[in-house]
C-alpha cells in the first residue's frame, strides 16, 4: 500500500478534526466563561445558580456520542428543520463540553479570595473591571491544566462526528481501511496524528503556565 | 468628617452591631478597641460599604452614604485590610496604579502619583515586587499607598499591626501621624494597646456590636 496516495484524504481529514475542533472549543469557553462567571459564589442568585447545575448536570450528563446523535436526528425532526451535518456535531461537542468548562472556570474563581474581591470594591472597581483585571487572570491561572485537558478531550471527542457520516480524520482512515483492508498502518497513522495535536496542545499548555 | 447614627448591622440573622453612632473628624485619628469579636472590623467595613445595614445612617460631607455611587465612595473612603489584600498577580507599582487608571486618570499623571506615594511610606526601591516577595510591613505600607493614591478623606485600617513586628508598628504609627496632619480623617480598628498609645487621639470601646465607652484621651474616659 502506497501511504502517500492517502495523504491528502488523511489531510482533509485532519483539517475538518481541526475545524470541529476549533469552532467547539471556542464556543464551549465561551459559554462555560460566561456560565463560570454568573454562578460563581460571588455574583450568582439562587435561580442561576440553580439553571447553571440543571445545564451542567445535563451537558455532562449524556454522552456526547448520544448528544451528537440528537442534535443531528432528534432536534431536526422535532423542529422539522434540515441541520447541517458538521453544525449539528460542532453544537452538541461544544454544548457537552461548556457544561466542564463551566465548572472549571466557577471552580478556578472561587478559588480567588473573598479579599480580592472585597479589595476591588473600596477601590472602586466596576463588575467588570474587577472579572476582567483581577479575578479573572488569577482565576485562569489557577485552571490552565484543567483546561487545556478538557481541550484535548474535546479534541478526541472529534473522532465521534465519524457516527454521523462526516469525514473527518478517523473516518477518512476507516474508508481508506475499507479499500485498502490495511488497518494497522492507517490506524497508528491516525493515532500519530492525534498524539500530534496533543503535543502542540501540551507546549501551549507549557507556555502559558511559564 | 464622617457621623455615624445608630447604625445596626446583621449578620446570619444576629445582631453584630447595634446602635452604634460614632464619628471621624479630619486630622485626627480615632481608635476603635475591643476585644475579638466586638464589631470594630464589621463597623470599618460598613463604613467602607462592603457590610450592609439593616438600619441607621451614615454621613459623609453632609451626604448619607447610598445616595454616593461606588466610584464616588471610593474616592472619599479608603479601606486598608488586615490581611491587606493585595492583588496577588500585579506588581507593587501595578497594585497601586491600577485603580487609577480603571477611573480614567490619565497614565502620567497616575504614574505621578503613584511614585509620590510609594516614596511617602518608602517602597519606591520595591515596584517591580510582588506582594507575595514582600514581607508583613511592606505590604501594610504597598496596601496604604494604594489607598492613598486615591486621595481619600477618609483612611479606614482593620487591625494594621496584626502581622507586624514593634519596628514596623512604630513606623506604621509614624506614618498614620503624618497622614493625620495632611488632614485626612484616620479610623483605626486595634486590639494592640501598645500601637493605640502611640496613635491616639480619641476613640471608642466596644462590646458586643455596641460602643461602650468614648475616649477623648488614651485611659481617659469622656
Amino acid at each position: 500500500m502506497n501511504l502517500l496516495f492517502y495523504v491528502p484524504l488523511l489531510l482533509k481529514g485532519a483539517l475538518i478534526t481541526l475545524s470541529a475542533w476549533i469552532v467547539a472549543g471556542i464556543v464551549s469557553l465561551m459559554i462555560g466563561t460566561f456560565l463560570g462567571i454568573v454562578s460563581c459564589r460571588y455574583l450568582a442568585g439562587t435561580k442561576i445558580r440553580m439553571f447553571v447545575k440543571c445545564y451542567t448536570f445535563i451537558a455532562k450528563g449524556v454522552p456526547a456520542y448520544v448528544q451528537i446523535l440528537i442534535a443531528y436526528f432528534v432536534i431536526p425532526a422535532l423542529l422539522g428543520i434540515n441541520i447541517y451535518g458538521f453544525f449539528a456535531a460542532v453544537s452538541a461537542l461544544a454544548f457537552c463540553s461548556s457544561g466542564y468548562v463551566t465548572e472549571i472556570i466557577r471552580s478556578g474563581i472561587n478559588t480567588v479570595s473573598r479579599g480580592q474581591w472585597d479589595a476591588s470594591f473600596v477601590l472602586g472597581y466596576s463588575i467588570k473591571a474587577t472579572l476582567l483585571r483581577i479575578i479573572l487572570p488569577q482565576a485562569f491561572k489557577n485552571v490552565v491544566p484543567s483546561l487545556f485537558g478538557e481541550l484535548e478531550q474535546l479534541l478526541k471527542s472529534t473522532s465521534l462526528l465519524a457516527t454521523i457520516g462526516i469525514t473527518e480524520l478517523t473516518r477518512a482512515g476507516m474508508n481508506i481501511i475499507s479499500r485498502e483492508l490495511n488497518p494497522v498502518v492507517i490506524y497508528l497513522t491516525i493515532a500519530c496524528m492525534y498524539l500530534l495535536f496533543s503535543a502542540v496542545l501540551q507546549l501551549i499548555v507549557m507556555y502559558a503556565e511559564a | 468628617m464622617i457621623i455615624v447614627k445608630k447604625l445596626v448591622v446583621e449578620l446570619q440573622k444576629k445582631l453584630v452591631l447595634r446602635f452604634v453612632s460614632c464619628s471621624l473628624p479630619q486630622g485626627k485619628i480615632t481608635v476603635f478597641i475591643g476585644k475579638s469579636g466586638a464589631g470594630k472590623t464589621i463597623l470599618l467595613k460598613s463604613l467602607a460599604g462592603l457590610v450592609n445595614r439593616k438600619d441607621g445612617s451614615i454621613i459623609i460631607d453632609d451626604k448619607e452614604i447610598s445616595t454616593l455611587t461606588a466610584r464616588q465612595r471610593s474616592e472619599k473612603i479608603g479601606y486598608v485590610f488586615q490581611d491587606f489584600n493585595l492583588f496577588a498577580h500585579l506588581s507593587v507599582y501595578r497594585n497601586c496604579i491600577d485603580p487609577l487608571l480603571v477611573r480614567g486618570i490619565p497614565f502620567a499623571q497616575a504614574d505621578l502619583c503613584v511614585k509620590e506615594m510609594l516614596e511617602c511610606v518608602e517602597m519606591s526601591l520595591y515596584v517591580n515586587k510582588y506582594p507575595a516577595e514582600l514581607s508583613g510591613g511592606q505590604q501594610q505600607r504597598v496596601a496604604i499607598a494604594r489607598a492613598l493614591c486615591l486621595n481619600p478623606q477618609i483612611l479606614l485600617l482593620d487591625e494594621p499591626t496584626a502581622a507586624l513586628d514593634p519596628e514596623n508598628s512604630s513606623n506604621i504609627a509614624l506614618l498614620l501621624r503624618k497622614l493625620a496632619r495632611a488632614n485626612i480623617a484616620i479610623g483605626v480598628a486595634s486590639h494592640d494597646m501598645i500601637f493605640v498609645k502611640e496613635i491616639f487621639d480619641r476613640g471608642y470601646k466596644m462590646k458586643d456590636g455596641i460602643i461602650v465607652e468614648s475616649l477623648d484621651s488614651y485611659g481617659q474616659e469622656n
